[in-house]
């Protein structure tokens, strides 16, 4: 059994330590809200927050998470920052398919939780998860507006 | 347009709508296959909905589209599969406006298979970008039929005469005596009324959503991890797959050297050979999948060489070459003119050949399927597709089932872009149709990234040579364009389309509109062995 605290609820998970954090998350304790995309770290799909850090949950095995906050994208809306970030996300209509945005979401809310008002730069250096789709403008457009 | 392609529904005498081609023909191919569907030996829908509906009219049953809420909401069953284009928040818009309700109101989901959603020319399927264009008329009369039928249900109930009630967003309203009614309230009344047909449309001048910014529906789901995809659905009891797949496509696994090894791996219940496949089943995907990795397959010999099959040297380079020594006649497309003449008279010819990969469709949302099947045999099976009768009936000659008694649940698409059509090896979902009977309970089988970039059907890799004949002033008095290869129309479609010529190779460069006098196109058939599909990808189809 492995200790987890997500969404600030205390968990104890049984599956091997090497699990990556996205299938606990998902699979055995039903949080579908985190996607698996290309499971190598690359899309983003997966991200999380790990103690406010954007994190790609299917590059984090289950042993190494430890102590740290889980805050999955269920949760986002009682962060005031990730409130904002979801308002912003819907009043740009920033979704298509959808099934990347909660990768989204979820990077937009650490970066702006670290770096309130980021430049361009900033928000093309965290804004690194693929959308199919082709959503970036209204991403960019979005963060900005959250960050207002 | 492709000449396939049947006549569109045109409203209002407008012209019809020309360079349809790219996208339009794809609808009238796929959907023609369903049409198939429906003159299939069971006639099993037919039955399973009862005499009343035989051969309703596609798109005017309204009860088999609205279900009336009594909090005033709507849930419509759409046709449709939404993947992020809109589809769902522009059938609201179309009936709403019609049906006077805000399309805030509606709750769409993808329909179950059934004749009344055979609205694209009289059959069915999400895709060609065509899903409004092909379904306008239809869903407007619709919303205006079941308005006229909430009006006639609530002169009844009000004892007043119909002419003096007009709606308002959901309510029907008797301003003479300053009553009104909900929609809710009068569904059950009015869908036992019988539907008219020759109910007035709206004047376009007064619309409130047709043609106006409305807000889409999915944006708050999206936005909070809300939404449900194929690959996040669940059933009480559920076994996770995962699979690894040959090598090379069409050969088979013969023995797995370590099975009694991955059995005795943490949470796996089974090991399966599947065709050109081994499956892992376990509790949770992540070990199924650990499971499929650590796999020992030895498989059946691929082909020594050539491009007929995928050889142990098939590659893409290995195909364009063969695609380019083709020295086979081609088959004329299109002809035009006096080719030779012209090129025999031409001051100076231009030659170029022209090629394009093979691609990957890349929707970020990883194939899945869930299967289940109930005690009285029956199926139900969740997974992303965009024509779901077609899928039933292929999912029923696998379970060895009629198709109607296939249920299929089709969940929003991760993506789309042309993957979720029927190809073949490339769909998930008759492994888990097999996996839940071997195992005897619901499976849920997804592909690793790894294994969907293996196994996509791909754009096919397309290769052309053109020759233009110059006159002395420099303009074009010839092209002559031959295509080599083969598309998805006439791998998948063939069967129903009898022209030699696949179109699905020849369009783009058929149907010019340059004037130029002497044209002449050629298709020569030369097949891939690799699993190919219809796609829409930036500049490509």
């Amino acid at each position: 059994m492995v200790d987890l605290t997500v969404n600030s609820r205390q968990y104890a998970v049984d599956a091997e330590p090497d699990t990556p954090l996205l299938f606990v998350l998902r699979d055995t304790l039903g949080l579908s809200g985190t996607k698996y995309g290309c499971g190598i770290g690359q899309c983003g799909a997966c991200t999380i927050l790990l103690d406010g850090q954007a994190t790609r949950s299917c590059q984090v095995p289950l042993e190494s998470v430890g102590t740290q906050a889980v805050t999955t994208i269920e949760a986002i809306e009682r962060d005031s920052v990730g409130a904002r970030v979801v308002a912003a996300w819907i009043g740009s209509e920033v979704p298509q398919c959808g099934y990347c945005q909660s990768g989204q979401v979820m990077a937009a809310t650490g970066l702006l939780k670290n770096t309130p008002k980021p430049t361009e730069d900033d928000i093309a250096a965290a804004m690194t998860n693929l959308c199919r789709c082709g959503t970036y403008n209204a991403i960019a457009a979005a963060v900005r507006q959250a960050a207002a | 347009m492709n000449d396939l392609t049947p006549p569109l529904p045109l409203a209002g005498g407008r012209e019809p709508i020309r360079n349809l081609s790219r996208r339009g023909f794809l609808g009238a191919a796929t959907g023609a296959l369903v049409l198939g569907v429906h003159l299939g030996p069971a006639g099993a829908q037919e039955r399973a909905e009862g005499a009343a509906a035989i051969a309703p009219k596609p798109g005017t049953r309204v009860a088999a589209f609205l279900e009336m809420r009594p909090d005033g909401t709507v849930r419509l069953l759409s046709p449709f599969v939404e993947g992020g284009q809109g589809i769902n928040t522009g059938l609201a818009q179309t009936i709403g406006e019609e049906f006077d309700l805000d399309p805030a109101r509606f709750a769409v989901e993808c329909a179950p298979p059934g004749p009344d959603y055979a609205v694209v020319n009289g059959l069915r399927m999400t895709g060609g970008s065509f899903s409004t264009r092909s379904s306008y008329a239809a869903m407007r009369r619709l919303g205006a039929t079941a308005r006229e039928m909430m009006l006639r249900a609530a002169a009844a109930k009000l004892g007043v005469a119909q002419d003096q009630l007009t709606t308002d967003d959901g309510r029907v309203i008797h301003a003479a005596s300053g009553r009104s009614l909900g929609y809710g309230e009068l569904a059950a009344a009015a869908l036992a009324l019988p539907p008219r047909d020759d109910v007035p449309l709206k004047d376009p001048k007064t619309f409130r959503w047709i043609g106006k910014p409305v807000a889409r529906l999915d944006m708050r789901d999206k936005s909070t991890g809300r939404a449900v995809y194929a690959i996040d659905i669940t059933v009480d009891g559920m076994l996770h797959a995962a699979v690894l797949h040959a090598p090379h496509l069409g050969t088979e696994p013969q023995a797995v050297a370590n099975e009694s090894d991955i059995r005795a791996m943490p949470g796996i219940h089974s090991v399966h050979r599947l065709p050109g496949a081994v499956a892992v089943v376990a509790d949770s995907w992540w070990r199924a999948r650990k499971g499929a990795e650590a796999l020992q397959v030895s498989w059946t010999n691929p082909a020594a060489d050539g491009v007929a099959t995928v050889s142990k040297t098939f590659s893409a380079a290995a195909m364009l070459a063969a695609l380019k020594g083709s020295t086979e006649p081609g088959l004329s497309a299109e002809q035009e003119g006096d080719v030779a003449g012209a090129f025999a008279g031409a001051a100076k010819i231009v030659e170029a050949e022209y090629d394009a990969p093979y691609l990957a469709h890349a929707q970020l949302e990883p194939p899945s399927a869930v299967a289940r099947f109930a005690a009285d045999g029956t199926l139900d099976l969740w997974l992303p597709n965009q024509m779901p009768e077609l899928f039933q009936q292929v999912a029923a000659g696998v379970a060895g089932l009629q198709p109607m008694q296939v249920r299929i649940h089709s969940p929003l698409l991760g993506g789309f872009f042309g993957r979720h059509f029927y190809y073949g090896p490339a769909n998930p979902f008759p492994q888990a149709i097999l996996l839940a009977k071997a195992t005897g309970r619901p499976v849920r089988v997804l592909w690793s990234r790894e294994e969907e970039f293996g196994m996509d059907a791909v754009r096919p890799l397309s290769f052309a040579r053109f020759r233009a004949a110059l006159g002395s002033d420099g303009m074009p008095v010839a092209l002559q364009t031959t295509a080599v290869g083969e598309g998805p129309i006439g791998r998948w479609f063939g069967a129903l389309f009898k022209s030699p010529v696949d179109s699905s190779v020849v369009e783009g460069l058929d149907k010019k509109p340059y004037a130029i006098p002497n044209r002449m196109l050629d298709y020569v058939k030369v097949p891939h062995p690799v699993t190919i599909a219809s796609g829409a990808r930036s500049g490509t189809r």
